[in-house]
């Protein structure tokens, strides 16, 4: 059996194991709730992952169109950046899809160096896409952490009522003089 | 993320459970530590704020003032703070029938496991509020219950120690008690009860947050959180009259401190100060003026919000009181209270038995349409969607809902206003009647199934911004599928929490949609007599098709 095969006629299998392994990186007792609930709306971390494992499976590996794959990945990524991964783990998809297909492969005992070759390129462009993606999604992260302390809401803590501020300006002032 | 050095995390990455080593934790749930790194964790009350309220609250509520840090091992804490939490937690149970109750019933069904967005966004287990309410239930069995006692851990029951104590700062704020999880218990355990004793047992021995004590302290002092003092409210409400001229040729001439005013108006500074606020409280100004409201503002009463609620009770009752004294010395009728979240949770389940009842005032009654408010008869406080509701369903408002035409607008319930005191169909039946563009989220994501914007009780402030993106993750996610679906692009809510934070949380999630107060879009429907003809909204937005 070729690689290529493989992908596709083991696609529900890879799949399984694919967001298994994912969901995997959650503490186990919510792991299982994240993998059992259908409703994407009580279960927002748990359908994400699934649906854009499929559907970016299906554009690398059945449609062949990797371009796409942008869209699928974004909303996963963007739960991933604000998680309590580090960035190695947030992205690391490509590279447990990898050890999946290295699985599959050894079980059905797939010897294929050229497939293996072609579907490793196409699970780098996975690799480098959600890494782009995750970064995009850090720097919106800080840009609306700026934007809030922009807008005036912090001022509840961050400063006091004006005569406040000129107890602090004098007290500044007299430290500067006294230097 | 947590932020660490390159060195800890070449290590991290291979050897830690991650992916990439294939190892999961397996640990189970009391052998997590919790670990506060930066943006895990709120920054702890400078100690002149806590010494601020220690002129004017019990020492003994608030603990030692002192400079300390969540990320050390030494919190700096009274040599018998142990003693100080068990004596407290006693305390608390001889008062509180409910908290005994709640610590009593629970059978850890799991019916709110999964209901939380705090768990939905990060999988933590701690998240679960069953899980979270058990780390303050088994303290409490084994100190408290007799096979606590004799069976120790064999009976759930687990000594306090400082481990205990992290863990509590840890989840115990992050927890908004918005109380999505008691609509799905049984047995009603109120989860937020549990978390406001948390927090009390945690502020006894000093252990607090700056983002909640310093507004509570501005609170105290000139009225409001944001520190305003009372010129500088009134001129902030005056810019707004000044912007309100501009956009509709109307000039407003609010009074303040007016006594013998009708009603007093009460509505969160935020609302006359931050954007978004500030256009509702535009709306509030246009909608007054339209029917010649008699009121006036009080520039001390003048917030809304009450972070007592996220403290502890004797602060909540001070700031609740504030609003009573300014309407007895005001010599009013009664309060109309603007669009704030968790003074609703305070005016409808605790005011009464803290402060009340305030039979000084009188029951209050729409000088509009006659309407009494019976909801109100102990209180004395409307919640300006039902007045406004009232106001329409009488045909008492001359509207143009189309100025609100380039707005696809969607409703956020927030929390408190929904499942505190029951405002679902007035919010909804004020948008639909001033505007022509407007859908429901998903059907258990709103009304009492509500999702918190992730920020409340004194959460919203931007050290833990990854923190209330993942929290606020379930209402974003609810939004998308609206704004996908239906081309929204603006989300209404009638909480000034919500609408500083929401923004935060669309701005990550959402780009693309704006938050706005209920009253905003009243604001920007009101014919208003002798108005010049509108080329925008409230916020100098073009009006669709009104372009001139």
């Amino acid at each position: 059996m070729l690689v290529a095969e493989l992908l596709i006629d083991r696609k529900g299998e890879i799949l399984d194991s694919w967001v298994d392994q994912v969901l995997a990186t959650y503490p186990a007792d919510g792991a299982r709730i994240f993998k059992k609930e259908k409703d994407r709306f009580a279960n927002p971390v748990g359908v994400a992952v699934k649906s854009s494992l499929w559907s970016v499976y299906a554009l690398l590996f059945e449609k062949n169109e990797p371009e796409k794959i942008v869209e699928s990945l974004e909303h996963m990524v963007q739960i991933r950046a604000v998680q309590t991964f580090n960035p190695s783990e947030a992205v690391s998809m490509a590279y447990i899809l990898k050890r999946v297909i290295k699985d599959f492969c050894r079980k059905d005992k797939v010897d294929d160096h050229d497939g293996w070759l072609a579907f490793e390129e196409k699970a780098d462009i996975l690799a480098y896409t959600m890494f782009d993606l995750y970064s995009a999604c850090r720097e919106r992260l800080y840009q609306t952490r700026i934007a809030e302390i922009k807008s005036g809401n912090s001022i509840t803590t961050d400063r006091g009522c004006p005569s406040k501020l000129m107890d602090t300006n004098a007290a500044r002032k007299a430290e500067i003089k006294a230097l | 993320m947590a932020i660490m050095k390159a060195d800890k995390l070449g290590i991290s990455v291979a050897t830690a459970p991650s992916m990439m080593t294939g190892a999961v934790p397996k640990n189970e749930w009391w052998d997590v530590p919790a670990e506060f790194t930066p943006g895990k964790y709120c920054y702890p009350a400078k100690p002149e704020i806590h010494e601020y309220h220690q002129k004017s609250l019990p020492k003994e509520l608030g603990g030692q003032p002192r400079a300390w840090d969540p990320e050390s091992d030494d919190w700096k804490l009274p040599e018998n703070w142990k003693e100080i939490i068990l004596q407290g937690l006693k305390e608390r149970l001889d008062k509180f029938r409910s908290l005994k109750i709640f610590m009593d019933c629970c059978v850890r069904c799991g019916a709110c496991a999964d209901k939380c967005h705090f768990f939905l966004g990060t999988g933590d287990p701690k998240n679960m509020p069953v899980l979270r309410a058990e780390l303050l239930r088994a303290v409490y069995r084994n100190d408290f219950t007799l096979g606590g006692k004799i069976l120790g851990k064999m009976a759930g029951g687990r000594e306090m120690s400082f481990e205990v104590l992290k863990e509590w700062f840890m989840y115990f704020y992050q927890c908004t008690e918005c109380r999505r999880c008691s609509v799905f218990c049984p047995y009603g355990i109120d989860t937020a009860e549990i978390t406001m004793m948390g927090r009390e047992l945690l502020h006894l021995v000093g252990v607090n947050t700056n983002w909640i004590l310093e507004p509570a302290a501005n609170s105290n002092r000139t009225g409001n959180h944001m520190g305003l003092q009372p010129h500088t409210f009134k001129d902030n409400i005056i810019y707004l009259c000044d912007d309100i001229e501009e956009i509709t040729g109307i000039r407003i001439e609010p009074t303040f401190n007016r006594k013998g005013a009708e009603v007093l108006f009460i509505t969160p500074s935020a609302d006359v100060f931050a954007e978004p606020g500030i256009y509702t409280a535009m709306g509030y100004l246009l909608l007054f003026h339209h029917i010649g409201l008699d009121y006036t503002f009080s520039t001390y009463a003048s917030e809304g919000g009450n972070f007592g609620l996220f403290t502890n009770n004797e602060m909540m009752k001070k700031l609740n009181a504030k609003m009573y004294a300014e309407a007895k010395r005001l010599e009013v009728k009664w309060i109309l209270g603007g669009e704030c979240g968790h003074m609703w949770r305070v005016l409808h389940q605790y005011m009464d038995t803290m402060n009340g009842p305030a039979d000084f005032l009188q029951v209050p009654t729409s000088p509009i349409t006659g309407t009494v408010f019976e909801n109100a008869a102990s209180t004395k406080m409307v919640h300006i969607s039902e007045f406004t509701a009232d106001l329409i369903k009488h045909g008492k408002l001359k509207l143009d809902p189309k100025r609100n035409d380039h707005r696809v607008a969607t409703y956020h319930d927030s929390c408190n206003p929904a499942r505190a005191m029951g405002l679902l169909d007035e919010p909804r039946y004020v948008l639909q009647n001033v505007c022509n563009n407007f859908h429901e989220m998903p059907e258990n994501t709103i009304r009492e199934s509500t999702f918190c914007c992730g920020s409340g009780t004194g959460l919203n402030t931007d050290e833990i911004m990854e923190l209330r993106m993942r929290a606020g993750l379930p209402r974003a996610n609810a939004v998308k599928y609206v704004r996908e679906k239906h081309e929204v692009n603006m989300l209404s809510c009638v909480c000034a929490i919500d609408r500083a934070t929401l923004t935060s949380l669309m701005n990550y999630w959402n780009p693309d949609v704006e938050v706005c107060g209920v009253s905003e879009l009243v604001g920007n429907a009101l014919v208003m007599e002798g108005e010049k003809e509108r080329e925008t909204g409230l916020r100098f937005e073009p009006l669709a098709g009104m372009e001139g």
